[in-house]
């Protein structure tokens, strides 16, 4: 029996392996076949397409007769085509028209809130309604058939184009895909919030965060949540306002942060001020967030304070650099790196000898953005300092940042060699002389600069320094080899002295 | 006499069929899953906002770590890739581990690099670095030599240099698309829970032209023996791991390109030297680290980002490169043999570490045996007919619905290889490599269980002809 099962078992597995292989033979040929078919329409009706389109745009198309051309398309490949073109510009009031007459948006309205509610909100997005209504979430339990993938791809595909389209509309279809009840929707329709940047979503995306940080993140990731609210342009600061005093500290938290990336951003096209926000983020910031008791706060809200470069804000920001939370101090120190706020250069300098070695690189790059005044007190510090891991930092960012390179090439012509001659004897006694070895080993280099840097290098060399000198001294047959070879004679010469004298 | 062997011949068929029979249906599940969250993937590529992360501020500083080895022919369009790379911050770290070639002064040359002493602050155990070569000109640049201590330890130091919170593997003979590393991140960046490990799909470059660090054509490689490797990449890619992850039971993530969360790595000890394939081992000492502390994380794979590495090309070289996967897996079911069918360890326990064990680890064994045993014992009587053929198909057959599916997969989701006769040349070798290939690699991967019970553990080095300008088939 059992023999005869086996063979009736080998018979079907190998049908079925054949079978199943016969289909995936099939499919693939087919969809070969399929998609070099489909990119032939969709390729012909983008060329036919097209020409209707720049008859509208140049104004010799009627919408009307614009529409109903671009209505003909009912294949998929030319409904893609039309997508395809449209897309580009899918934001502007005349696209979103133009997609609406052709029945595009109530098509992906269809597949994303289904066939019973999408007329009504069609209607609504379309009706110029520029508010959203703000109405209590639902919960959605795990086994919802919703939640999952295979039911929701299309949704949020759907989600993604509608998100897509003129400010007000999306703004519409966006928020309601926040009750969707899969998150993979939600979150493209967080995503399309934060391109939209209506001010009255802002509520909304405070919502979704705060159901992130309560419910201990089972629904829209919190960068997600973050990423939509750092898209909004610093006029709608406003908005923020009263979520600095949410209960929650991780939302207090990303709403800083946010305002911090906003200003940021902002920064880095404009100038800006104080005069740039609202007197209850000021007030806040400056009062209220620099003694929050949330690490995470106290340290971003620096990086808002920088702007307002007000008496307050300078003592707010010294304070935070005098925090007892090394992560406040690193974002503080961070954030006084601005060419507006010189008078913070003394506090900063406080910082060089931090006993965290974050805090340390962070002030060094700050005071490197105060360009020669800050540099100089970066020479300063690095001579005088005894702190090991002080030094240690100021070596590494003086050679990563090019400063020791240009040390190097300047310091022949260099009124102040005295100063230049200080940090290299300083990067010497550190071992941290790695560029001055191969300075001095560098045929290309000027003479000149190679015997500055030998005269300082043999100020009481130790031993990795003395054996690269005798190298220079037996390859090099130039001035600079001349020089090497006296001095380890004079080396040699006062080591013998001193060996007499003992 | 005769019927002892009988016996003997009768029990070792049944574990074989057993074997046979458990690990084509495993293999089976995991295509389905795979099939699945492929697809659904590849439905929404287009959608998962890759512009809005390029551009966010929220988007997380990645570390690219490039352990170097003797790897002077490629490293240069390995740099070259990664700094043009579409990602806001990422800085990128090449360890030269004790190179005896010129991998140090290709770099040197290259991107004129200088010779800096800059401070060490070592976060995990790692031989100490010996010199640091910095340019100011390219910012996102250090590489760091030190004396040859293997691919763990120069992976070790890269994360002790790095800064951001997130560091990505690669290996210095690879090339990383654009996009991949935003790719990569994505998932990390929208997902609600603590996504640990981000694997990315691994491709092989053999045939395709390289100019200047990208894949400008991809085409087919000329021999029999690189297109069966081919295939075989697609199977492990597009199969195991997806559905793995699906499960949150990743066991395996690709060193060749892998994206990990820096202070979880550094939290469970780094990676250690102990086995031959620490990118696996990592893995297991991260769930091992999580799941004992009961954090809530997620290790995800992605089908769609994707390295191209360059695969041995040679019998020879392919039959090292296979002794020491395996070598290596074995290990590190070995080390973390405690977590197998350990409920404490969820699905990752109870199916992904048995799975990878008995059938991934030992399974070779079984089937090198069974290729001798099998056709031994129908020849001699001891076994019928019907259980010949099916042993024998399980064999030869079956692998052929999976390779055709995975060949399938890629052309219904990435499409990378654009040429229709391309396609079907590799749903010839679907069928091809299951005579002959996959035997030779049961055998190379017996050989590496018997390198583990000979505790020969030395890490055989595959050496490679290096990725140019010219066809990468024809660089040798």
């Amino acid at each position: 029996v059992l023999l005869e099962n086996l063979t009736a078992l080998v018979l079907w597995l190998l049908v079925t392996v054949l079978w199943v292989n016969a289909v995936f033979l099939a499919f693939l040929i087919h969809r070969r076949v399929s998609r070099k078919r489909y990119f032939i329409i969709k390729d012909e009706a983008r060329a036919r397409y097209r020409r209707i389109i720049d008859q509208l745009n140049e104004g010799k198309a009627t919408f009307e007769s614009a529409t109903a051309m671009l209505a003909s398309a009912k294949l998929e490949p030319e409904i893609e085509a039309v997508h395809d073109l449209l897309l580009p510009k899918m934001e502007s009031e005349d696209v979103t028209k133009l997609l609406y007459g052709i029945g595009s948006i109530e098509r992906w309205a269809r597949v994303a809130f289904g066939r019973n509610r999408c007329g009504a909100i069609v209607d609504r997005a379309m009706s110029g309604e520029s508010n959203v209504h703000k109405r209590a979430k639902q919960e959605v339990a795990w086994l919802h058939p919703g939640r999952f993938r295979v039911t929701s791809v299309d949704r949020a595909r759907a989600m993604s184009y509608l998100g897509r389209l003129y400010s007000p509309v999306a703004l519409i279809f966006a928020s309601e895909g926040l009750h969707d009840p899969a998150p993979e929707v939600r979150r493209i329709a967080m995503t399309a919030l934060g391109r939209n940047r209506h001010p009255s979503a802002i509520p909304l995306i405070m919502e979704e965060l705060d159901s992130t940080v309560s419910r201990g993140g089972q629904e829209i990731s919190f960068r997600s949540a973050r990423a939509a609210l750092v898209s909004y342009p610093i006029q709608h600061l406003a908005a923020f306002a009263p979520f600095l005093r949410h209960k929650h500290p991780r939302v207090r938290f990303a709403v800083i942060d946010a305002i911090r990336d906003i200003c940021q951003r902002t920064a880095a096209t404009t100038m800006v001020t104080k005069n740039d926000f609202p007197i209850e983020i000021y007030n806040a910031c400056v009062q209220e967030m620099v003694k929050d008791s949330y690490v995470d706060v106290r340290a971003r809200v620096a990086g808002i304070i920088r702007y307002f470069r007000d008496a307050p804000a300078l003592d707010a920001l010294k304070s935070l650099m005098n925090d007892e939370n090394e992560f406040v101090r690193l974002h503080a120190v961070r954030a006084s790196g601005d060419r507006h706020l010189v008078d913070l250069v003394p506090s900063l300098a406080e910082r060089l000898d931090d006993d965290s070695w974050r805090v340390c690189e962070a002030t060094i790059k700050s005071l490197l953005v105060f360009g020669d005044k800050g540099q100089e007190v970066l020479f300063h510090h690095f001579i005088a300092s005894e702190s090991e891991h002080a030094c240690e930092q100021l070596a590494d960012e003086l050679q990563r940042s090019g400063i020791v390179s240009s040390l190097l090439a300047t310091c022949a012509r260099d009124g102040h060699f005295d100063r230049t001659a200080a940090v290299f004897r300083k990067l010497t006694m550190l071992q941290k002389d790695t560029m001055l070895l191969h300075a001095i080993a560098s045929p290309d280099l000027d003479a000149a600069i190679r015997l500055n840097v030998l005269n300082v290098l043999m100020i009481e060399p130790r031993d990795e320094v003395v054996a690269a000198v005798q190298l220079v001294a037996q390859t090099d047959s130039s001035v600079v080899g001349q020089r090497a070879t006296a001095l380890l004679a004079d080396r040699e010469q006062q080591r013998g002295y001193a060996a007499g004298a003992n | 006499m005769q019927d002892f062997f009988l016996r003997v011949f009768d029990y070792a068929n049944a574990v074989i069929l057993l074997y046979a029979l458990g690990a084509n249906a495993m293999y089976t599940l995991l295509m389905i899953a795979s099939l699945y969250t492929v697809t659904m993937h590849s439905k929404l590529a287009g959608h998962y906002g890759h512009d809005e992360i390029a551009a966010s501020p929220v988007t997380p500083p990645v570390a690219l770590v490039v352990p170097a080895y003797n790897e002077e022919g490629g490293i240069v369009q390995t740099v070259l890739s990664l700094l043009d790379l579409n990602y806001p911050s990422k800085e990128i770290i090449v360890v030269d581990d004790g190179s005896t070639d010129g991998t140090l002064l290709s770099l040197i040359s290259h991107f004129q690099l200088t010779a800096m002493s800059l401070a060490y602050r070592p976060s995990i155990k790692a031989k100490q670095p010996t010199a640091f070569y910095h340019n100011p000109e390219y910012p996102e640049l250090t590489v760091v030599t030190k004396e040859n201590g293997g691919k763990p330890d120069a992976v070790n130091v890269g994360i002790n240099v790095a800064r951001s919170p997130y560091f990505a593997t690669i290996d210095a003979d690879s090339l990383v698309e654009k996009d991949a590393l935003l790719r990569l991140i994505a998932p990390i960046f929208h997902s609600p829970v603590n996504t640990v490990v981000s694997g990315g799909i691994v491709r092989m470059s053999n045939g395709c032209t390289v100019v200047d660090g990208k894949i400008r054509e991809i085409d087919l490689p000329t021999s029999w023996l690189e297109r069966c490797q081919i295939v075989e990449y697609m199977r492990t890619f597009l199969f195991g791991r997806p559905a793995w992850a699906f499960m949150n039971a990743t066991f395996i993530a690709s060193g060749a390109f892998c994206l990990l969360h820096r202070e979880t790595v550094v939290l469970a000890g780094g990676y250690s030297s102990d086995t031959v394939a620490e990118d696996c081992d990592i893995i297991a000492s991260v769930h091992e680290y999580l799941r004992n502390k009961k954090w809530k994380y997620r290790m995800v794979f992605t089908s769609d980002p994707v390295c191209w590495t360059e695969a041995p090309r040679t019998m020879s070289m392919l039959a090292r490169q296979r002794r020491r996967w395996q070598l290596g897996l074995l290990q590190v079911v070995m080390k973390h043999n405690h977590m197998i069918l350990n409920p404490k360890y969820g699905i990752l326990g109870m199916v992904s570490m048995p799975f990878h064990a008995y059938i991934e680890a030992f399974g070779c064994v079984v089937e090198t045996i069974g290729l001798i045993l099998v056709p031994f014992s129908f020849i001699v009587g001891a076994m019928p007919l019907s259980l010949f053929l099916l042993l024998i198909f399980l064999a030869f057959g079956y692998g052929t619905m999976l390779s055709v599916a995975s060949v399938l997969m890629q052309e219904s989701t990435l499409r990378r290889y654009p040429k229709a006769s391309d396609v079907m040349t590799l749903l010839g070798y679907s069928f091809l490599e299951n005579i002959g290939y996959r035997q030779l690699l049961s055998f190379w991967r017996t050989q590496g269980v018997w390198r583990y019970v000979a505790r020969m553990r030395g890490w055989e080095v595959v050496s490679k002809a290096g990725m140019g300008t010219v066809k990468a088939g024809a660089a040798s």
